[in-house]
């Protein structure tokens, strides 16, 4: 190609049709030699088990049979296993995912990538009929434990509080209206509301409340959201009397996987109460686990490193403190609260954490066995309005 | 399988080259391309088999019904009724094929809602490709009764002939008076197979990457409740689809002509880009061409095309399309698409082609193009409701813009102004060069590129990530 031509006119017409042979020819061989090198490197790449930012066992090379070739599940499957097994298959998506941001694209598997390298989640939209079905169950459920004080703390998602960080200005719900919408359906004698939105005003910086990478809020977000919490109940916790310390500055959360891992981290911190009324018990009843510290370090090394907050999320976790209170907490929440956990420890004697999507135990024989003081939802606007398992438990 | 999987380019596709190519009888022309023919063939079976394992039988079947009815056809003429009887019985047979698997639970349906019956239908799947097959098929048997060509003595070449797996499953439909020579005697070269290699990686970039990428932003706006929906949203949407279709149909024409030139074969061009005719007329002898040249060479010539008066022209029109439009699937949408062209067609005959010939050519390609876009809201939309709705939608029903037409006119732009570019032929020529060698080393390169993205694209489509996210 680099080779100097020499005008069209002067060219005899022989050696120009060599050459278009010899071009052709190049054509035919870089096209065998591109079939072929695949072929090999499949043949001679070792197969994978799992595929760590899917978070899923990759397809294994099917067996040969004749009825699996008869029902078609053999062509399936085999389809599937070159896809899972291609040779530098993870290069190749976070290839994919540079090129479709190149050419504008800002959404890949419903993940949206906004300004300053902030992935967002799209919202859930409000469902009338679930909501009130949701949180006539909480109401009936305050009635019964009348006596017991209860506080909601309900965060907005990431995708409102930094709305300017949208890509494309992309308009989603009012999550602030919708937030009002679930204080108005509410109520209790000793109900209270934390409003997350105002506690988090005197934050300077609104990019501190929410990781890049994943969906959760961070944990200074959470701290602030706890602090309203104290001031509500009278715990009289000042932010003084926690650490925040940073554990991890390699996050990657689930966001960053879906959109196909962009190499953006997180910093990852935990909060530590400074005057921790010495040692405490967390009992995992369904792994029949008991563990000395909410905090699981080992999951520090692991993908999905917010898991560090109490493991992962279970069924049921009842925490015993040696905290000197008689108060006992009761906690319905999703993973958002887990961050926020360790933040109760000096406060109550007994927190029994449930989160309704995985228990399927009847509710009334922790009520009957216990007397709780105080009850509180933690949850994440997004996880509450698709929620249609809290409605079921508390009504158990 | 299909021609954009790991599986047809990493398996299939090297393994049968290799067969093919590497020579059995290097002495022997004759036995050579009977080889040739027979790896064909029996890598054209793997692929049906490979999607439709129970209906490779049906095939089987018919190519080996229809052969002897071609050699039947074929023997001198002592009885012309019996030969007579004989065609009608095999197509009649071959017709009977095609409705029962492709319009049986139609037919059911709608005898059904007709005398408010209730006839279960049973569940039969669709066999790929049966209505470009069952198409072949029929040029041949009639072909040969007409005595426009001489039946086809080989079984193997007539079963290369009609599963010949380049075309098999979504056309060009390949009459078999244009490729009758080509089963027998074909030059095989450097030159052809690399055209053949543009061609194919050609069409898989229209398939991959530009296919597959404007679709999504279409099923994305299609996915949100249309009665919402503004209008430009509407018209984007329906614009992304416009594209999508082309580059699907076209990007696959492409790769089954790269193909059969890889293997020696020169199938008839089945695009020419459409979307940039002057009039429906002009759109449809550029748009989906083998199909159009079958109904017109199989349908409405032999029903006197426009030989027989005005009256019969007009329905020998609205037959034609309305079957044209059954042909693409066995719903009344499709029907009512057809007829859409059919009316259309006859009114520009007959009504308004004088009048709009007087406008600027720029005038008229804007005028076919709004009636081709309307009509693929129809052809896109599964219920005629549906299709009401959204052409609400195009008119302003839901309002001129709403909450996401920024971010989608936004995030799509650039791919969308390309493809555009792309469908209108204005790279057609790229790169402008006079010297012949070098822009062909220029396309290689850029195709080559294509290639690459291609794999990316393919393999990232399968990033399926299993997480928790609600949690």
């Amino acid at each position: 190609m680099k080779r100097p031509t020499a005008p069209d006119s002067n060219t005899p017409k022989a050696e120009k049709r060599s050459l278009t042979t010899l071009v052709c020819l190049c054509i035919c061989v870089a096209f065998a030699a591109f079939l072929a090198l695949h072929a090999f490197l499949f043949l001679v790449v070792p197969d994978k088990a799992m595929s760590e930012n899917e978070n899923r066992t990759l397809q294994q090379k099917p067996k040969l049979t004749l009825s699996a070739v008869a029902d078609g599940s053999f062509m399936k499957k085999y389809e599937t296993y070159l896809t899972d097994q291609f040779p530098g298959r993870d290069g190749l998506i976070s290839m994919h995912s540079f090129f479709a941001t190149l050419t504008g694209r800002r959404e890949e598997n419903g993940v949206l990538l906004g300004r300053r390298g902030f992935l967002f989640e799209r919202q859930t939209p409000l469902n009338e009929e679930l909501l009130q079905k949701t949180t006539d169950a909480i109401n009936d459920f305050l009635g019964q434990h009348r006596h017991a004080q209860a506080a909601m703390i309900l965060a907005p998602n990431s995708s409102y509080v930094l709305k300017k960080y949208l890509p494309y200005h992309i308009r989603m719900d009012d999550q602030k209206a919708q937030l009002s919408q679930v204080k108005a359906k509410l109520s209790g004698e000793k109900f209270s509301w934390i409003s997350v939105l105002k506690s988090y005003e005197k934050v300077e910086d609104p990019t501190t409340l929410y990781y890049r990478t994943d969906h959760h809020w961070t944990t200074d977000a959470a701290l602030r959201a706890f602090l309203a919490l104290s001031g509500k109940w009278e715990l009289g916790a000042k932010e003084k009397h926690f650490t925040v310390a940073a554990v991890s500055d390699r996050f990657s959360g689930t966001l960053a996987a879906s959109y196909g891992d962009r190499k953006l981290r997180d910093v990852l911190k935990v909060c530590i109460p400074n005057k921790s009324e010495g040692t405490y018990a967390v009992h995992y009843e369904s792994q029949n686990k008991t563990a000395p510290s909410v905090f699981d370090r080992t999951k520090l090394d692991q993908k999905n490193q917010y898991e560090v907050f109490l493991g992962g999320n279970f069924d049921k976790i009842v925490i015993q403190t040696l905290s000197q209170t008689e108060d006992t907490l009761l906690l319905f929440k999703d993973s958002y609260a887990n961050c926020l956990i360790p933040m109760l420890t000096p406060y109550f004697s007994k927190i029994v954490i449930i989160d309704p999507r995985y228990f399927s135990d009847s509710l009334q024989n922790i009520t009957d066995d216990n007397d709780f003081t105080h009850i509180l939802f933690v949850y994440n606007l997004n996880t509450f309005l698709a929620d249609k398992s809290l409605a079921g438990v508390l009504a158990s | 399988m299909l021609f954009s999987s790991a599986t047809f380019l990493f398996v299939f596709l090297p393994v049968v080259l290799l067969f093919y190519f590497v020579p059995f009888f290097r002495h022997e022309p004759k036995l050579e391309i009977t080889k040739k023919n027979a790896v064909l063939c029996l890598a054209s079976l793997v692929f049906y088999a490979w999607g439709e394992p129970v209906y490779i039988l049906l095939m089987l079947i018919s190519i080996y019904f229809n052969y002897n009815i071609g050699l039947d056809l074929q023997t001198p003429v002592r009885n012309p009724k019996r030969r007579k009887t004989v065609f009608v019985c095999a197509v009649v047979f071959n017709l009977f094929v095609l409705g029962f698997f492709k319009y049986y639970p139609f037919a059911v349906d709608n005898l059904n809602r007709l005398f408010s019956m209730e006839i279960k239908a049973a569940n039969i799947s669709l066999p790929i490709g049966i209505s470009f097959y069952t198409f072949q098929i029929l040029s041949y048997v009639i072909d040969v009764y007409r005595g426009k060509c001489r039946a086809q003595r080989s079984l193997l070449s007539f079963a290369t002939y009609i599963t010949m797996f380049p075309q098999l499953i979504a056309g060009p439909i390949v009459q078999y008076g244009d490729i009758e020579r080509q089963l027998t005697g074909r030059r095989i070269g450097i030159r052809k197979f690399s055209a053949g290699v543009l061609f194919f990686v050609r069409g898989l970039g229209k398939k991959v990457l530009f296919a597959n990428t404007i679709g999504a932003v279409y099923t994305e706006i299609t996915a949100r409740d249309v009665s919402s929906l503004g209008l430009v949203t509407a018209w984007f949407g329906i614009l992304c689809y416009t594209l999508q279709i082309y580059f699907d149909f076209s990007g696959y024409s492409d790769m089954a002509i790269g193909l059969g030139k890889m293997f020696g074969f020169d199938f008839v061009q089945n695009f020419n880009f459409p979307y940039t005719a002057s009039s429906i007329k002009d759109f449809w002898s550029r748009w989906h061409i083998s199909l159009s040249a079958w109904f017109r060479d199989y349908v409405y010539i032999p029903l006197g095309g426009n030989r027989k008066g005005t009256a019969r022209t007009i329905v020998n029109l609205l037959i034609v399309w309305s079957l044209t439009g059954l042909w693409h699937g066995a719903a009344w949408n499709f029907v009512a698409w057809g007829a859409y062209y059919g009316v259309l067609l006859i009114l520009e005959k007959y009504v308004f082609g004088s009048l709009v010939e007087k406008l600027p050519l720029w005038a008229r390609r804007v005028l076919t193009m709004l009636i081709v876009i309307v009509g693929w809201v129809f052809f896109s939309a599964e219920t005629f409701g549906g299709a009401a709705k959204y052409l609400g939608a195009m008119v302003g029903f839901g309002g001129l813009w709403d909450g996401d037409t920024w971010y989608l006119l936004m995030s799509n732009l650039f791919p969308f102004a390309v493809m555009t570019c792309s469908a209108l032929g204005y790279f057609r020529k790229f790169p402008k060069l006079r010297n012949a060698n070098v822009r062909l080393a220029l396309q290689a390169v850029g195709y080559a590129a294509v290639l690459a993205l291609c794999v990316v694209s393919l393999v990232s489509d399968t990033y399926n990530p299993f997480l928790y996210f609600r949690f």
